[in-house]
């Protein structure tokens, strides 16, 4: 097998299954900077967060797709109003990616 | 946004083909240091021609209009439909044909309300030009829109600054998911320099070097409602429509009885749905299928209860709301009722929906609009701007069906 490793900010190339806590320390410097704030864990949701509005939630969702080099549906993106249920979305999506 | 006083305040409008309110962190600071406007106003992208017939734009606070214009927007709507069409290019070039030649009128109308449009042509090198391959088409149209505006009074042309804004310019993923097509560094480059365009040209208008021209508004809002042959149809939600439910009931904020409900639950929402008194809005016009954009969700006995009514600001301004009204009361008068009854929750967003209520309904108290039956088309009719321009469907299961 090549590398078990996954490259962030570029298209996907892991071959490793990526546990919720790693998509955290990944994903949480990107929405720190998008959305301003100190932390980002499973308490911040968009309702939680002033710094969260729609705007700011293309911007966030951007910057995950630049990031995981995934791509987030139209019809999946207003329902990522959450921290944990977009980290639960690139988990799965990053498993739906990954080589059988 | 509010920059100055706040007695009077002079506002520039905001009008664009795209989600353009990024250029506010630069913009309304470089107009604000200059005094020449202390408030900007953005205009829904798909309300611009409803603006620029509409009476804003004259108003005595106004001191004009910012136009940006990216041809490949007035394609996103009719390309969702048309992924594997092998007639595409013809069809885009109608297209923009079309709304290049409605765009003129229109902006030939704004601009005779004396006040001025500063009129960029963005290039269309986003999302859709590339991935449909439209690039080369969207320039060809965009060149013969700037040479037919040439001569129409009141208009600057802006040139696009290609030299000036660095680094990358578009945003594919953001123009994607939400219409923004430009990087924030783009957004904050464009806002100094057409803030500074702006405020030299309002300088020198002021000191009487540059006179504006000034002629009646054209006032043909009306005549382009009824032009735009809105069509709004009603139709029970089923379970196939649980997605588009659910989005609607998530996201639409402005004109909705309560507000977005970002954290509904799943149940929440299956009830709705099995209660088969969920019906949900298509709207389509002479230019665009908006699709599924609207819902309303009601309990109906002697008054139809109005528990729920939201309607995508993306179809607003086309009196939309007054046809989803104008249908309701055909679903009351089926089910006997002699009144609707609005039940509104101020949620902090939702204040277009409330401003509406007053125009046709009796408030009884601040969450709770009634509009009588038998003169409810006439308030209907009197709050519209163009009454009965549009024409209304419903289509129901069971025994009931309406149809007009």
């Amino acid at each position: 097998m090549p590398a078990t490793g996954y490259s962030f900010g570029g298209k996907m190339t892991n071959t490793r299954r990526l546990n919720t806590q790693e998509i955290y320390q990944a994903v949480s410097p990107v929405a720190e900077n998008v959305l301003s704030i100190s932390k980002f864990d499973d308490t911040v949701t968009m309702n939680s967060t002033p710094t969260w509005d729609s705007l700011n939630h293309i911007q966030l969702l951007a910057a995950v797709e630049r990031h995981f080099g995934i791509e987030i549906s139209e019809d999946e993106a207003f329902r990522l109003t959450s921290a944990e249920r977009l980290v639960r979305y690139i988990q799965t999506t990053l498993e739906k990616g990954s080589p059988a | 946004m509010h920059y100055g006083g706040p007695m009077t305040s002079r506002i520039l409008h905001v009008a664009s083909s795209f989600t353009s309110t990024p250029l506010e962190a630069s913009l309304g600071p470089a107009l604000m240091q200059t005094g020449v406007a202390e408030e900007l106003r953005f205009v829904q992208y798909d309300q611009v021609n409803e603006y620029m017939l509409g009476g804003a734009a004259a108003s005595p606070d106004s001191v004009g209009t910012l136009l940006l214009i990216r041809v490949e927007d007035w394609l996103r709507q009719g390309l969702k439909s048309r992924e594997n069409d092998t007639a595409l290019n013809s069809w885009a070039r109608e297209q923009l044909r079309q709304r290049g030649e409605e765009m003129l009128s229109h902006l030939a109308s704004l601009a005779s309300n004396g006040k001025p449009v500063w009129f960029v042509a963005c290039p269309s090198i986003g999302w859709l030009a590339r991935k449909y391959d439209l690039a080369t088409l969207c320039a060809t149209y965009t060149s013969w829109l700037l040479a037919r505006m040439e001569g129409i009074p009141n208009i600057t042309l802006v040139p696009w600054p290609a030299s000036t804004l660095t680094g990358e310019i578009t945003d594919p993923n953001t123009d994607r998911l939400g219409q923004i097509p430009y990087t924030r560094e783009t957004f904050t480059g464009l806002g100094e320099i057409l803030g500074t365009e702006i405020s030299c040209r309002l300088w020198r208008a002021a000191s009487g070097t540059t006179p504006i021209s000034s002629g009646p508004s054209a006032g043909d809002l009306q005549a382009y409602l009824a032009n735009l042959q809105v069509k709004v149809e009603l139709t029970t939600a089923g379970p196939g429509e649980r997605d588009t439910v659910d989005r609607l009931l998530r996201t639409v904020a402005g004109f909705s009885l309560k507000g977005e409900k970002r954290d509904i639950s799943e149940s929440e929402v299956d009830e709705l749905i099995a209660s088969e008194t969920c019906m949900l809005v298509r709207v389509a016009d002479r230019l665009s299928d908006f699709g599924l954009c609207g819902l309303v969700h009601f309990t109906p006995s002697e008054t139809l209860h109005v528990k729920t009514m939201a309607l995508s600001c993306r179809v607003l301004g086309k009196q939309v709301e007054h046809a989803t009204v104008s249908a309701l009361t055909e679903v009351a008068s089926e089910y006997g009722a002699s009144k609707i009854c609005f039940e509104y929750h101020a949620s902090g967003r939702n204040q277009p929906m409330r401003t509406f209520l007053q125009t046709i309904a009796d408030r009884v108290s601040d969450g709770l609009y009634v509009l009588p039956l038998e003169s409810a088309q006439q308030r209907i009719q009197a709050a519209a701007i163009n009454p009965g321009a549009w024409s209304v469907s419903c289509q129901r299961p069971a025994t009931h069906s309406a149809e007009k």
